[in-house]
């Protein structure tokens, strides 16, 4: 497969932080790939030094085949960009704002065509500013993919959103997979690097901390599975779910989670305790790992922490 | 510069409401405010009522004062006589009218004129004797507009007094030396013409300080020209498109302020002299630079205003727009001198014909300069568009 984008030992060190510490990774033609972590984990300032917004301390970047110091303008040319705030030249309609975009470019699609992907199309005469979240990061995309660019990099682009317009943004995502486009996105949100991404490169403290597929990262957990389930008094309980010898025994409050790779024998166990006992348990929940899992694994935090 | 983005900050701007009040309406209605509190004061229109006590009896020296007196409480070519005189010989009562505002200064001709006078021609011509010179008592009341300015305008017509005398007796009568200088002025002076340039140079200022300013700092803040920086676009050429979009602006602004001056109070169009353009350029010029000041200094839009609204008000009163200040309290003055704003109105004034600036006329082109390439330099060195972001 084409390299589309190989980054070696990039470093970017603030007086007080270092919030990229020597990060190596290599992007593939037509993948999607994320970066997955807490805030604060260095993935917007390494987007920001590949976009060409900020310059690295260190490191190498080589783009489309063309090892680069800098981003230049021809660079520019094929990527689009969506950053992490959604601002834009205030009082100007949505399609005043993507026509703008398009004439920074040598080449660029039709803006209608654009808006139409975006589905804008009942938006195109309202100023952005009274848009909503959903709307306007619905612009922010449908402004990266104006040139009609080789890879486009999405920082957040869900964050702060409804579960029907963050649904509404992965939808374009996948769609732009569907293109053959090569998607860089970055996420805190589990679900989304779990369900949209070809490679999850896991980010903490400037460090890429694990680098897999959403499979490969879970599969490493072995065959665990989580129980979890909501019982009074749950704590003075303790000692009687650890007989059950339970890989790991978390309980916070009244809800109790267990980790096993034998589901079924706990389970078994579970109901016929609670039947001889007259125990109640409720909002009973059976769910395989997911990246969260990964990530406290990895880190003892969880990404929401 | 990228036409597109040019045009595209231009709507922008001019989208936006409080744009829109503060540039464009804003110096209208302050033109208005101001011609008509001020307007009605226009030379042909001054008018005061003045009390005279007249004691001095029959001779040259009160002859003199009373032609000259007559002069200017006559009427004449259709324009109302400056002076309105009520002759009194009670002191009291005319204090009792000076209080009342029934008129605006008394003016004593004490018993003793004229044979002080007439001792002044006489030593003249000895010049080692030196007599005391004749006195006229002008009463004012302190803190009113009216007595202040009939006050000092007497004073002048003391200079003609003296003048007179001069012609006459082939004399010169130190007591009626006034030491003040006066600023020339000329015939046609009008209020509306002397308010549009100060409005004028005050419309250019206000865009570059809020407009201008106001707008780099929200683009830093809000991460505008950091998302415009991921395009090919330099951010160079934004700034050369949203310079030039409040140049435009400026224009567009002084354009209508000058049709409406002339359409509505009758202001002239010598604000189109070729003498004042130097100083329209340089009001730009100060006005863009400032507002890149204040923009490259001011972390987000707030901080802007906050600083524009500090220089702009004490650089706008202190800057002779709206009356003349060279000759204000010392404590303030060395702003005044230091103020480009008084250097552009001033010029604008004498390039209109209306009245001279009592400054040499290279301080009128340099103190502005020199404001221009300061604040253009701090604003290289300080200007950073990616913001908090950095």
């Amino acid at each position: 497969m084409d390299k589309i984008l190989k980054v070696k030992g990039l470093k970017k060190h603030y007086p007080t932080v270092k919030a990229v510490d020597g990060i190596d990774f290599e992007i593939e033609k037509g993948q999607i790939f994320t970066l997955l972590g807490p805030n604060g984990a260095g993935k917007t300032t390494t987007l920001e030094i590949i976009e060409g917004i900020k310059k690295a301390d260190g490191g190498e970047i080589e783009f489309f085949g063309r090892k680069l110091k800098n981003v230049d303008s021809h660079t520019k040319e094929k990527i689009g960009v969506s950053l992490q705030s959604t601002n834009f030249i205030p009082h100007l309609k949505v399609r005043e704002t993507i026509s703008l975009f398009a004439s920074f470019f040598k080449n660029s699609l039709p803006v209608e065509q654009v808006i139409k992907f975006v589905s804008l199309d009942e938006k195109k005469n309202d100023y952005v500013d009274k848009l909503s979240g959903g709307q306007k990061q619905r612009v922010a995309i449908a402004c990266a993919l104006i040139n009609d660019p080789e890879m486009i990099f999405l920082d957040e682009p869900t964050t702060g959103l409804d579960p029907q317009a963050r649904r509404n943004i992965w939808d374009i995502i996948e769609h732009l997979k569907g293109e053959g486009k090569t998607v860089f996105l970055t996420t805190h949100y589990m679900e989304e690097a779990q369900r949209l991404s070809d490679v999850v490169c896991i980010m903490d403290h400037g460090r890429i901390i694990a680098m897999d597929t959403p499979v490969g990262h879970i599969n490493s957990l072995g065959e665990k599975n989580y129980i979890s389930f909501v019982v009074k008094n749950a704590a003075e309980l303790k000692t009687v779910f650890e007989e059950w010898s339970p890989e790991a025994l978390e309980i916070d409050g009244d809800r109790v989670e267990i980790t096993t790779e034998k589901i079924q024998e706990i389970l078994e166990k579970l109901f016929s305790w609670s039947k001889k006992q007259k125990i109640i348990f409720s909002d009973i929940d059976i769910r395989q790992p997911n990246l969260e899992d990964v990530f406290l694994k990895l880190t003892g935090r969880r990404l929401r922490d | 510069m990228k036409m597109n983005l040019f045009k595209a900050l231009l709507i922008s701007n001019i989208r936006e409401k409080e744009v829109l009040f503060w540039i464009f309406a804003f110096p209208i209605i302050l033109l208005t405010i101001m011609v008509m509190i001020f307007g009605s004061m226009d030379g042909q229109d001054i008018n005061f009522k003045v009390a005279l006590i007249d004691k001095g009896g029959e001779g040259m020296g009160t002859t003199i004062i009373r032609d000259v007196l007559k002069d200017v409480s006559t009427s004449s070519e259709g324009r109302k006589a400056l002076f309105d005189i009520i002759v009194l010989d009670d002191t009291e009562e005319a204090r009792q009218m000076l209080m009342d505002q029934k008129v605006s200064i008394i003016i004593e001709i004490p018993e003793d004129f004229n044979v002080k006078f007439n001792q002044v021609v006489f030593f003249s011509r000895i010049t080692a004797i030196s007599a005391q010179s004749p006195t006229v008592t002008v009463e004012r009341v302190a803190l009113r507009n009216a007595s202040t300015l009939a006050s000092d305008i007497f004073k002048q017509i003391m200079s003609s007094v003296n003048l007179e005398a001069a012609k006459r007796m082939n004399v010169k009568i130190s007591g009626y030396e006034y030491s003040e200088e006066t600023v020339g002025q000329s015939e046609n002076f009008s209020y509306a013409d002397f308010f549009l340039a100060g409005v004028l140079v005050m419309s250019f200022f206000s865009t570059g300080f809020f407009a201008l300013g106001n707008d780099i700092a929200h683009n830093k803040h809000i991460g505008i020209m950091k998302r415009l920086s991921a395009t090919p676009l330099s951010i160079r050429k934004f700034m050369y498109s949203n310079i030039l979009s409040k140049m435009l602006i400026m224009v567009m602004s002084a354009v209508m302020l000058v049709i409406f001056g002339h359409f509505v109070f009758g202001s002239s169009f010598s604000i189109l002299n070729p003498e004042t353009f130097p100083f329209i350029l340089l009001g730009i010029l100060d006005a863009l630079a400032f507002g890149l000041f204040i923009g490259s200094i001011s972390k987000n839009a707030n901080a802007a205003s906050a600083i524009g609204n500090v220089l702009f008000f004490p650089m706008q009163f202190l800057g002779g727009l709206y009356f003349e200040v060279w000759d204000i309290s010392p404590a303030v003055r060395w702003f005044v001198y230091i103020n480009p704003m008084t250097y552009i109105a001033a010029g604008m004034r004498q390039g209109m014909g209306i009245v001279d600036a009592p400054v040499p006329a290279y301080s009128l082109y340099l103190v502005p300069l020199a404001w221009a390439a300061v604040m253009l330099v701090i604003s290289i060195f300080t200007f950073d568009w990616r913001g908090d972001a950095s």
